[in-house]
């Protein structure tokens, strides 16, 4: 009687540490944010579009964006909800390659009428069925402590009661 | 010195969502004997290699390194060009352009993956930029549900629009032995039963992962004459790239698209592209963005893609077939489906694709590759030198 | 036709936490681009980057070092993914397919954002034989070093006096930070990673941006007076299984530098190529690179360095820039040998200048442990 072939395979799991430098435009955006709450974006001296995040080259017209403080705007963290996506299917966590499983609200935001930004609709319980386009929606922060210069240091948006 | 290039072998594995009998150069073999086989000549006749795939998915680093003996690549020139989704496109481009210099006669292109191995939906997100937003990143499937969002929103499509084209994809897969999802999917009903991933997106509008490898064989014009098989003329081939934001202004751009196919026709003077060209082999991931990117590569107005679906329109045997093959939808390793776009163009050019071959006329192929933050590779393969 | 290198640029290379990889990359083309008066994103048809996904721990690396070097909505651009050299291969290919005028190659890679380089080297290795050896670039370097000391009786202090020479001439380099004068003694007692190689005959690890421009003759001709041409090139690969090679010998590179030889008519390396530019990763590359370059016999490459032969000022110079012991990051390597190649072809090399007129050089660079992949390009003056 023949013996099937037995098809051995090898597991391990690819474990990388980085560093990555900031830069002094993503740097400048994220200690701004983590020290002041201050959302800043910046103006393209070329073309004028926001460009956020703020960054070296503006790609469509080629100009050099300078670094902080020149032509950078600083926003109220304040905007009009424009969409929002529940996110069912699990995902995992880019930072601990865990996989988070309960689904959350991902929302679309345009800010002081300016420019559009994308990060989570808060708090866990809100109601899906009362969101409509257009709401007001305010930028909430974490605590100070528990702030680490990352874009997460802001908690999520949430909807401003009228 | 430049000169014309045409496509003389082609080769794929029956691409599968495991292949745990085969390691990935065992994998890639397959490939490179199916191409050697089908152009009838031997790997000694190989100038050189252009191989790709995502360099970081199966968690492998320098891939073309450990192939090289499984791929017969040793002693010669290799070079590995990885574009992401769009790799296996570039990887014809520059075959095409290894040919087209003069320096080599015969080369061939690589294309494999072997994502089971690998965790597919962590790499990429690893495409999001760690220090922006790669926290958020949702991967394919959040871009995807916005394109159907946005389709249904902006061109009044209903939803099962995206399921439509599952049914064709499906009945075309069907007929192609080398698809990996040869689904039964017979109606749109039964197509709308898949479970939602992101709403309107479901399950069965995403492609899936596979395993599998593509290869081409590229030669010049004199050595073509000689080949087995009839050659199938690189007609004309660009790129376009985008910046590094996906989103811009809330919705996702399709610039590339446009940009790229429009170049090409306009250098070859397509101006009814539906009519003068004969089948289009399009890299799209998802159903909806099939309805969506035919549209934006200008095949047809904005808002009609969906009406003509509805009609049956783009099914192989009706008047402007598209993806014959299943398309990415039913068959997706990565670092070959952009290949497999090119050669099933060529396959369709040369007559050769057997059940799937479609009813009209081949002359001219469009093919096209997709990937990175909204890039376009496309090629316009002929069945006539000129 | 020809293909020409009509202007180059390279970054500051060490520890570059002020920069994201991407925002050198800008730099050096921007810089790069200016020189010939080229407009960003418009003076050109194409563009060649090359970057690891790995090293940058992000896929599709050439998202953003292709923005920067202008792809968005405008010239194609494509990645390689082996080192820098090959970036100038794939360039000039292009050119020569009349598929593009103009080229602009760029590589970038910074070291020391990697906390684990060992981790992803080692994933370089296949499963299930070499990897789990636990294999690095280092070690498989090491085997090959013992290889060569063995095959011809060469002994530690002939690899050792690559890194003083190497060291000393990086002094004149102001893109190289590891200059330094040093002893054989200093450069063996540094800390042993793997026999025989200790930490100071490997390449430091570091950061930088290189780019290039090249173009077809006519245009070539027009952005500069003293263009460079690529007047040959070729690139050859090992096995990957380090027990299927003589690892004392460099088959791969041989074959390539005969390729590279034969397109561009040279049928006497030593009388007829004037300096050479080649990726000594480790201190006894250097000396086996250039036996299989055809430029020593084989075994007697450390003899003529002990006799000043390949010393900057000697009868064929090698690494007048320092080579990458003094300095630069993988990657951008070979395409760094290709600009310094170019520099001094161009009489442009300041302090690290050879003497005369040099009218023909060879670049190079290696990808894969233990030089498995090598890639040779050959240089001409064109004015």
């Amino acid at each position: 009687m023949e013996k099937s072939q037995e098809l051995l395979g090898q597991e391990r799991i690819l474990e990388v540490g980085f560093k990555w430098s900031a830069g002094p435009y993503m740097g400048k955006f994220l200690t701004e944010l983590r020290d002041k709450g201050k959302f800043w974006v910046v103006k393209c001296p070329g073309c004028q579009r926001i460009l956020l995040p703020p960054r070296m080259l503006c790609a469509a017209c080629s100009a050099r964006v300078p670094e902080f403080p020149e032509g950078w705007v600083e926003l109220s963290g304040k905007g009009t909800l424009i969409d929002w996506q529940r996110i069912i299917y699990p995902q995992m966590d880019p930072e601990t390659g865990v996989i988070r499983d309960e689904p959350y609200i991902h929302g679309t935001y345009l800010l002081d009428d300016q420019v559009i930004f994308t990060h989570y609709l808060g708090p866990e319980d809100v109601d899906e069925n009362k969101l409509r386009e257009g709401m007001k929606v305010e930028m909430f922060m974490k605590p100070l402590e528990e702030r680490e210069g990352k874009v997460t240091d802001i908690k999520y948006f949430r909807i401003v009661e009228e | 010195m430049a000169r014309r290039a045409a496509i003389v072998g082609i080769g794929q594995t029956y691409h599968r969502s495991k292949r745990p009998d085969v390691n990935i150069g065992e994998l890639s073999a397959e490939g490179v004997r199916a191409v050697l086989e089908d152009a009838e000549i031997s790997i000694k006749d190989i100038g050189a290699f252009i191989v790709g795939n995502m360099e970081l998915f199966e968690g492998r680093y320098q891939q073309d390194m450990w192939q090289a003996d499984y791929i017969g690549a040793v002693g010669k020139p290799v070079i590995r060009v990885t574009t992401g989704g769009t790799t296996g496109g570039t990887l014809a481009c520059v075959a095409f352009e290894y040919v087209a210099s003069g320096l080599f006669d015969t080369v061939m292109a690589l294309g494999f993956e072997k994502q089971y191995e690998g965790d597919t939906r962590a790499g990429l997100k690893t495409v999001a930029d760690p220090i922006w937003n790669r926290w958020q990143t949702t991967g394919a499937i959040g871009y995807f549900a916005r394109v159907a969002h946005f389709y249904m929103k902006e061109c009044g499509a209903p939803e099962d629009a995206g399921s439509r084209v599952r049914v064709r994809l499906a009945r075309h897969a069907a007929r192609n032995p080398h698809a990996h999802l040869r689904l039964e999917i017979e109606s749109v009903e039964q197509a709308m039963k898949s479970p939602y991933l992101i709403p309107p997106l479901r399950q069965f509008d995403m492609c899936p992962t596979s395993e599998g490898a593509c290869a081409i064989i590229v030669a010049s014009e004199e050595k073509a004459s000689k080949m087995a098989r009839k050659p199938v003329w690189a007609k004309d081939w660009t790129a376009v790239h985008k910046e590094s934001v996906y989103v811009r202004g809330g919705r996702h751009s399709t610039a590339d698209l446009e940009m790229a196919a429009s170049r090409l026709f306009k250098r070859n003077g397509i101006t009814k592209p539906m009519e003068q060209i004969s089948v289009a082999e399009i890299y799209a991931p998802a159903t909806w963005a099939e309805l969506e990117w035919l549209e934006a590569y200008g095949f047809c107005e904005k808002g009609q893609a969906w009406k003509l679906e509805e009609k049956g329109y783009f099914h192989f045997d009706r008047e402007f077939p598209v993806n014959p093959s299943g398309g990415v939808v039913c068959t997706n390793p990565i670092g070959a489906t952009a290949l497999i776009r090119v050669a099933e163009s060529a396959l369709q050019m040369r007559g050769d694709a057997g059940e799937h071959q479609i009813t009209r006329k081949p002359t001219i192929g469009f093919s096209s590759a997709w990937g990175g933050s909204g890039w376009t590779v496309a090629h316009l393969l002929s069945s006539t030198k000129d | 036709m020809k293909v020409g290198i009509v202007a180059a640029a390279q970054s500051r290379y060490g520890e570059r936490p002020e920069w994201r990889p991407h925002e050198m990359t800008y730099l050096v083309v921007e810089e790069a681009l200016k020189k010939v008066g080229l407009p960003f994103r418009e003076g050109y048809e194409d563009i060649v980057t090359c970057s690891s996904d790995h090293w940058e721990g992000m896929t599709l690396t050439d998202i953003r070092h292709g923005e920067m070097a202008g792809a968005h909505l405008g010239p194609t651009e494509e990645k390689v993914g082996d080192d820098g050299a090959n970036g100038v291969l794939l360039g000039s290919v292009k050119i020569m397919s009349g598929h593009a005028d103009v080229v602009v190659v760029t590589a970038a890679c910074k070291e020391k954002e990697v906390k684990d380089p060992s981790v992803i080297e080692n994933f370089a290795f296949d499963v299930p034989y070499q990897q789990l050896l636990g294999l690095d670039f280092t070690q498989a370097a090491a085997l090959q070093a013992m290889s060569y000391m063995h095959k011809y009786g060469l002994k530690r202090e002939d690899f050792a006096q690559v890194v003083v020479k190497e060291r000393r001439e990086a002094k004149d380099n102001p893109r190289a930070f590891n200059g330094g004068n040093l002893t054989v003694k200093d450069v063996l007692g540094a800390e042993m990673l793997s026999y025989p190689i200790t930490s100071m005959e490997c390449r430091p690890f570091c950061d930088g941006a290189a780019a290039l421009i090249l173009a077809r003759e006519d245009k070539a001709k027009a952005l500069t007076d003293k263009p460079v041409w690529i007047a040959g090139f070729g690139s050859s690969m090992d096995h990957h299984n380090l027990g299927d090679r003589d690892l004392a010998e460099s088959n791969a590179l041989r074959r390539a530098a005969q390729d590279a030889y034969g397109m561009a008519g040279i049928k006497d390396p030593v009388k007829e190529i004037d300096l050479f530019e080649i990726s000594d990763h480790y201190s006894y590359q250097f000396l086996l690179w250039l036996e299989a370059l055809g430029v020593c016999e084989k075994g007697t490459a450390a003899k003529r360095l002990s006799a000043g032969d390949l010393d900057r000022s000697g009868k064929m110079p090698v690494n007048a820039s320092g080579g990458l012991l003094g300095g630069v990051p993988r990657y951008v390597a070979g395409l760094n040998c290709v600009i310094e190649a170019f520099y001094q072809l161009r009489r442009e090399a300041e302090e690290r200048a050879v003497k005369g007129e040099p009218l023909v050089a060879v670049a190079h660079g290696t990808t894969g442990p233990a030089g498995q992949h090598h890639c040779v390009i050959l240089l001409e003056r064109g004015f």
